[in-house]
């Protein structure tokens, strides 16, 4: 199972050595710097650390409390590294890897990563956008809201459309990905649907969101706060927890990419920015997809699961479908997926959440836990420039 | 339930029947409200006007004659005492003929008003039409006959109303207004091609590469010479959606979206033309390009099918 580590650059110099989050509701009744400041404080009194240890912050947009703020609200000491990354989810795992590489060279001793948002109480990603400034971003959005595509579950589901005409794919095959993950919600008691399975009939009968989209190929709206904490190898071996080291850190923003729009290059039936990613995983980790024993697999919509499946390697192009056939991705087999539940199970914390829950794998924690881990695999937000991530055991 | 034709028929029972009780005009005839009707109107016949002119004509001053259903309009009924003529009125609206519209009225006046004198009105419906297919939607045609009478009984005059009472169309909800793109230098020459009816698509003038999105700079060459060639509009169905949920503004539900390949090799997101209705979207599917409106007005390059050969 286990193949020589090469370590190369950072991997294996940090490691994410606490974890804590809000509870997960529909409706917080609170601002969403509070729930940032309880996610913060919860993470490092995880780590058994003390907030003035914490000198670094990371956050991704569409997060409304700017570092500064969350600095005050959780009573952190001076910061030396701070950032925001760009394209919302799928900078998940970025602030993972900005804060290790702020770590790992020094420039911060500990980093906190953070999402904190009411994004079922307040705004709602899903209600639709149309931008009227001419900026570049303004214009290139112009050319699908103008033609009455300005969903996020309408993005994806063009792009599914086509992946099923190519590879034959179905929608019964996107199901299966939102029965696991549902399964696995069902006996995690922080996940909002936690004892509530559904079936293969439950996924097909569900509404038309976007065809070929059913309203259960979307992951829910969550409000919440997650928050991790990133610091030295060495420093995680006296603390608290059993360290999650960071093995492998990625981004990835491909030719031609767009934001959850790029249907212009030559072949859009995969995810080439998430192939970038997966290369340098591998490349940094010095593993391959037969050492990953869970993995964490970015679920907003359920079409962007079988694609990132096959980026990885773990199945040829086209093949997902039935790689992930008779309970492949389920506990209990080859590569059990989302073990908290995912985003359409537990949580949308635009994939923090699922961070959170590769740590416990590796902990060996999880109230789901896969027997024997000693690699799990994070992935973030898909149709957008991307990231991910190799969590491994300490040896 | 009982079925359109059998309401009809009951209508048709009571054509000619008992008008109901008298409508008693709110105000007699009076100088004022003929003062607003012949500013309205335009007539500044002084037999209405001028008194000295009237005194030597008519003896006094005269009420308009067109002015004859005015001394009525808004005369309070009696919600109890209903005629057949209400009774018609209902048993239309029961049998989904909901809505009305006047088609023309005509007046018998028998004799001139003066002021002072107080009208009053009752109605009855002479006849009834079949259903008849018109602009407005289904409706049934009936002539209103209202006698105008003075407080002594005495008929003055006589109006028939022909009515179209109708089935309102399904209201379309309103959808709103589609957001507009947002235009600036560097795809400013797309959005005049619509307006012009053209299909434009960037080229880059130094190494010819197609380009769409348009872009500032060619991604091959990095030549900013950037023009443009019209599309033939003709492409295939490269992908495709239908948008159920939620609703969003300017949006029809449901809303197909395409994603097509033109034959000189872009693609572009568009929609169907208005007047196309395509159940089972093909992927591979001809299409040409249209320049139609959607929801609040604007132009926007859209699709039609191409009639494939057998």
């Amino acid at each position: 199972m286990s193949s020589p580590h090469r370590s190369r650059g950072f991997a294996r110099q940090t490691a994410i050595v606490g974890i804590g989050a809000t509870e997960f509701s529909k409706d917080s009744g609170r601002s969403e710097l509070q729930l940032a400041g309880e996610a913060v404080l919860a993470a490092v009194a995880d780590a058994g650390l003390k907030p003035s240890d914490v000198d670094g912050l990371t956050t991704f947009t569409m997060e409304t409390n700017s570092e500064i703020e969350v600095a005050r609200a959780a009573g952190l000491g001076d910061l030396t590294f701070f950032s925001k990354i760009g394209y919302g989810g799928g900078a998940a795992c970025a602030t993972v890897q900005q804060a290790a590489l702020a770590v790992a060279t020094g420039v911060a001793d500990t980093v906190v990563c953070y999402r904190a948002f009411n994004e079922r109480s307040g705004y709602r990603f899903g209600s639709g956008a149309a931008r009227s400034e001419p900026t570049a971003e303004g214009i290139a959005m112009g050319w699908v809201s103008a033609f009455g595509l300005m969903t996020p579950a309408s993005w994806v589901a063009m792009f599914a459309q086509r992946y099923m005409h190519e590879y034959g794919a179905t929608s019964a095959d996107f199901g299966l990905v939102s029965v696991a993950d549902r399964k696995h919600a069902a006996t995690n008691p922080k996940a909002w649907f936690y004892e509530q399975p559904i079936t293969l009939e439950d996924h097909q009968a569900s509404r038309w969101i976007v065809e070929p989209l059913h309203l259960l190929d979307c992951c829910q709206e969550t409000d919440g706060g997650q928050a991790l904490v990133v610091t030295t190898a060495e420093r995680a071996r006296d603390l608290s927890q059993k360290p999650a080291l960071v093995a492998g850190a990625a981004q990835g923003s491909a030719i031609g990419q767009q934001s959850m729009v790029s249907y212009y290059r030559d072949d859009i039936a995969g995810l080439p920015e998430m192939g970038l990613v997966a290369q340098q995983l591998w490349e940094q980790s010095g593993i391959g997809p037969d050492d990953i024993q869970t993995a964490v697999i970015y679920d907003h919509f359920t079409p962007f699961v079988l694609q990132q499946l096959e980026e990885f390697g773990f199945c040829k192009r086209g093949e997902a479908k039935d790689f992930i056939a008779g309970g492949a991705i389920e506990l209990g087999g080859r590569l059990p997926i989302n073990t908290h539940g995912g985003q359409l199970g537990e949580a949308y914390l635009h994939g923090m959440n699922g961070i959170a829950e590769g740590v416990r794998q590796v902990r060996g924690t999880s109230v789901n836990q896969v027997p024997s881990v000693e690699n799990v695999l994070v992935t973030a937000g898909t149709g957008v420039p991307t990231s991910g991530l190799v969590l491994s055991t300490d040896r | 339930m009982t079925d359109t034709a059998g309401l009809l028929d009951e209508a048709r029972a009571c054509l000619g029947g008992e008008p109901g009780p008298l409508r008693v005009g709110r105000d007699p005839v009076n100088l004022a409200m003929v003062h607003h009707w012949s500013q309205a109107l335009d007539d500044h016949n002084p037999a209405y006007l001028d008194e000295e002119f009237a005194a030597a004509t008519r003896g006094h001053l005269i009420a308009p004659p067109g002015m004859l259903q005015t001394w009525t309009m808004d005369a309070p009924r009696d919600p109890d005492a209903l005629g057949a003529n209400d009774e018609v009125m209902r048993l239309l609206d029961a049998a989904g003929y909901t809505s009305v519209v006047a088609v023309n009225y005509e007046h018998d006046y028998l004799r001139e008003l003066q002021h002072g004198e107080r009208i009053s009105v009752r109605s009855t419906a002479e006849d009834l039409s079949d259903e008849k297919k018109t602009a407005l939607g289904p409706g049934v045609f009936t002539t209103v006959r209202h006698e105008y009478v003075t407080d002594s009984g005495e008929i003055i005059g006589i109006g028939r109303m022909r009515l179209l009472k109708f089935k309102p169309p399904a209201k379309a909800p309103d959808v709103g207004v589609r957001p507009q793109p947002a235009i600036g230098r560097d795809n400013a020459f797309f959005w005049d091609g619509v307006e012009a009816g053209e299909l434009r698509i960037q080229t880059c003038g130094a190494c010819g590469l197609l380009h769409h999105p348009p872009q500032p700079l060619c991604r091959a060459c990095g030549s900013s010479d950037m023009g443009y060639v019209v599309a033939s509009g003709r492409g295939v169905v490269y992908s495709h959606v239908t948008h159920h949920y939620p609703p969003l503004p300017g949006v029809e539900r449901p809303h197909p979206v395409l994603l097509v390949e033109l034959e000189e090799g872009a693609r572009l997101v568009s929609e169907w033309a208005p007047d196309v209705s395509v159940d089972n979207i093909r992927i591979g599917q001809q299409v040409q390009v249209a320049f139609t409106t959607v929801p609040g007005g604007a132009l926007r390059p859209t699709f039609r099918p191409i009639e494939e050969q057998a």
